[in-house]
């Protein structure tokens, strides 16, 4: 789950910015300058454009660097685990020579990275081991969920009575155009929406759907079929005036997907 | 008869959900069940207080569903959601425990920790052990942060504490386990 | 009309739609009993919205305030406890309350229910039909005062 080390946000100098301000800087190790880091790079081999990118970086994390001395007083390491941490984190890139040549702090980067391949593994075993909740446990949480649903908008309808309002949600529609569109071999709806104020009865409105399409079904005459599903319940169910079903294929499926279904 | 949604991909059932599909939600949450509870019993110790976190973590998730942008990011979103409400309640039923300043060791072994009791030699085992010994304030920041990926600020944000402490206790819990995971190999 | 009557009634309404043809489900009006709560002039009286007695397939739980706690149908209480300046009826509703909400004030007497219906049928003719069905009871009581309905359909083929 964390072995992407660029999908997360906490890599970002920004997001420590507010708690920086507040400690003081207690500079315990001084950190190389960006300039120092890119003359240091090119005398290492590194071309120009590599070795500013290396020294950019660093003049970026000066902030970090002070800050992580004050934190974590290691003072016989050149380099504090936190900064060889965050150094892996960013794949480690640019390349930071005060590392990856420096032995020990080479050592602990690959400890590190070793790791982090276990840790990635942790909860494998244990969700293999952990029982099925009990089925009232899940029905439980679903009343809970059933007392807030989302009906959204109210859709009138006629009534024949002063006084009498009868109404279909707009939670209810949405629904029935899942099923509309789901009934539809090949389809499965991704999302809807009903586009107009739905609250005027007559007004003119447009239903937008989004489709996941099987592999190897035709488009086109998925989406028609889809649409006219669509267009059929909207009209035996509610009274809205449709000027048009919108549908588009967002997305493709097979049958046996497990992209991104259970571990 | 309605379509069979168990073979839909995590951003269609997140998507529907989203939009009050209760079949969907129920399906997302029954297929990440297990990977949920297993991460609020790590930040718990506890089945039970693990359960209960984890139902109110689903009511949690159920609402807030409109609110994300990438459905496809699901499963993370909905674990940090867990690992806030496993926090939460850690929180409001053993007041004692702050965060920050707990230095004992965690529970050994937990009430109902599901791992063969066997040492094996096996690197898995040694990482299992070595988180046991660790405070629980910084085991609980590194599950957070390696087993749940979740950002320095989220973190900070879930345990009530500030990213440098994060980072503080990060670094600490780091060096520990690499030095006690080199002894396994 | 006292409460037990009313509440009587609200349950027979309750049956009634249930029983018309392309209703699957009668449930209770999530929030019915805290609207009503902050409402009205010269409320006189209020019945229901709660979970039912054995209630339809899926009876839906009255949320009284934000439903915290209320796990599963029963044990929701539409608790409608009001006091009106006309020193009339404190009605408090509760897990055996019909689901049907009926509120009565001096200038009406309003029913409130929200219905799934069947796909197969058709929703507008449904619930034109129920209304049918709920006022013409509601007419041969010549106790109330201006009987209304507020129904809403809030799903169609329903689970």
């Amino acid at each position: 789950m964390s072995d992407d080390p660029t999908r997360s946000s906490g890599y970002d100098g920004d997001e420590s910015g507010p708690t920086r301000a507040s400690s003081g800087a207690a500079d315990a190790t001084p950190s190389p300058t960006g300039a120092e880091t890119t003359a240091d790079a090119i005398a290492h081999g590194l071309d120009p454009e590599h070795a500013t990118a290396a020294g950019d970086a660093v003049t970026a994390a000066d902030a970090e660097a002070e800050l992580d001395a004050a934190v974590d007083a290691a003072p016989d390491d050149g380099v504090s685990i936190e900064r060889i941490a965050d150094y892996l984190d960013e794949g480690r890139q640019p390349y930071d020579p005060l590392i990856e040549d420096d032995p020990s702090a080479l050592a602990q980067l690959n400890a590190l990275q070793r790791l982090r391949g276990i840790s990635a593994q942790l909860l494998t075993d244990e969700v293999a081991a952990t029982p099925a909740p009990a089925p009232s446990w899940i029905a439980d949480v679903m009343s809970r969920v059933r007392l807030e649903s989302r009906s959204g908008r109210e859709i009138p309808l006629t009534s024949t009575h002063e006084r009498t309002t009868l109404h279909i949600t707009e939670g209810a529609v949405r629904g029935l155009i899942r099923e509309a569109g789901d009934s539809v071999d090949g389809a499965l709806v991704v999302s809807c929406a009903i586009v107009g104020d739905v609250a005027q009865p007559d007004a003119i409105v447009t239903v937008d759907v989004a489709i996941s399409a099987l592999y190897g079904v035709a488009v086109q005459p998925l989406a028609d079929e889809v649409r006219d599903a669509v267009a059929r319940h909207l009209l035996q169910q509610t009274e809205l005036v449709v000027e048009s079903v919108d549908v588009t294929v967002r997305d493709v499926h097979q049958l046996d997907d497990e992209a991104d279904g259970g571990l | 008869m309605a379509v069979d949604l168990s073979e839909a991909s995590d951003a269609v059932l997140a998507s529907r959900a989203a939009e009050g599909d209760e079949r969907a939600f129920e399906q997302l949450l029954r297929r990440h069940l297990g990977l949920m509870t297993a991460y609020a019993t790590r930040l718990t110790s506890s089945r039970a207080d693990a359960n209960d976190a984890v139902q109110e973590a689903s009511i949690a998730i159920w609402r807030e569903l409109p609110t994300l942008s990438e459905p496809a990011a699901v499963r993370g979103w909905m674990m940090r959601i867990v690992s806030r409400k496993s926090f939460d309640l850690v929180r409001s039923r053993r007041p004692a425990s702050d965060v920050d300043e707990l230095e004992l060791p965690s529970e050994p072994g937990g009430r109902d920790d599901p791992e063969r009791a066997v040492v094996t030699g096996d690197a898995m085992s040694g990482l299992r052990s070595a988180l046991r010994r660790l405070p629980e304030s910084q085991r609980q920041v590194w599950t957070l942060r390696e087993v749940g990926g979740e950002s320095y600020a989220d973190i900070a944000e879930t345990t009530g504490t500030t990213v440098t402490a994060v980072r503080g206790l990060l670094a600490r819990a780091r060096e520990t386990l690499t030095r006690e995971m080199e002894a396994w190999r | 009309m006292d409460d037990s009557r009313l509440s009587q009634l609200a349950t027979e309404l309750g049956a009634l739609a249930a029983g018309a043809p392309g209703v699957v489900r009668v449930q209770a009006r999530p929030g019915f009993a805290t609207v009503v709560r902050r409402a009205v002039d010269g409320l006189t009286s209020v019945v229901g919205g709660g979970t039912g007695l054995g209630g339809g397939a899926d009876a839906g739980a009255a949320g009284a305030a934000g439903g915290a706690g209320a796990v599963g149908g029963a044990g929701a209480a539409g608790a409608a406890d009001v006091v009106d300046g006309s020193g009339a009826v404190a009605t408090v509703t509760g897990p055996s309350a019909p689901i049907v909400g009926i509120v009565v004030t001096k200038a009406e007497t309003r029913i409130t229910l929200d219905i799934a219906v069947s796909d197969e049928a058709a929703g507008p003719r449904v619930a034109r039909d129920v209304a049918e069905r709920l006022l013409g009871r509601l007419a041969v009581e010549s106790e109330l005062v201006e009987p209304s309905l507020d129904l809403r359909i809030v799903g169609v083929g329903g689970l």
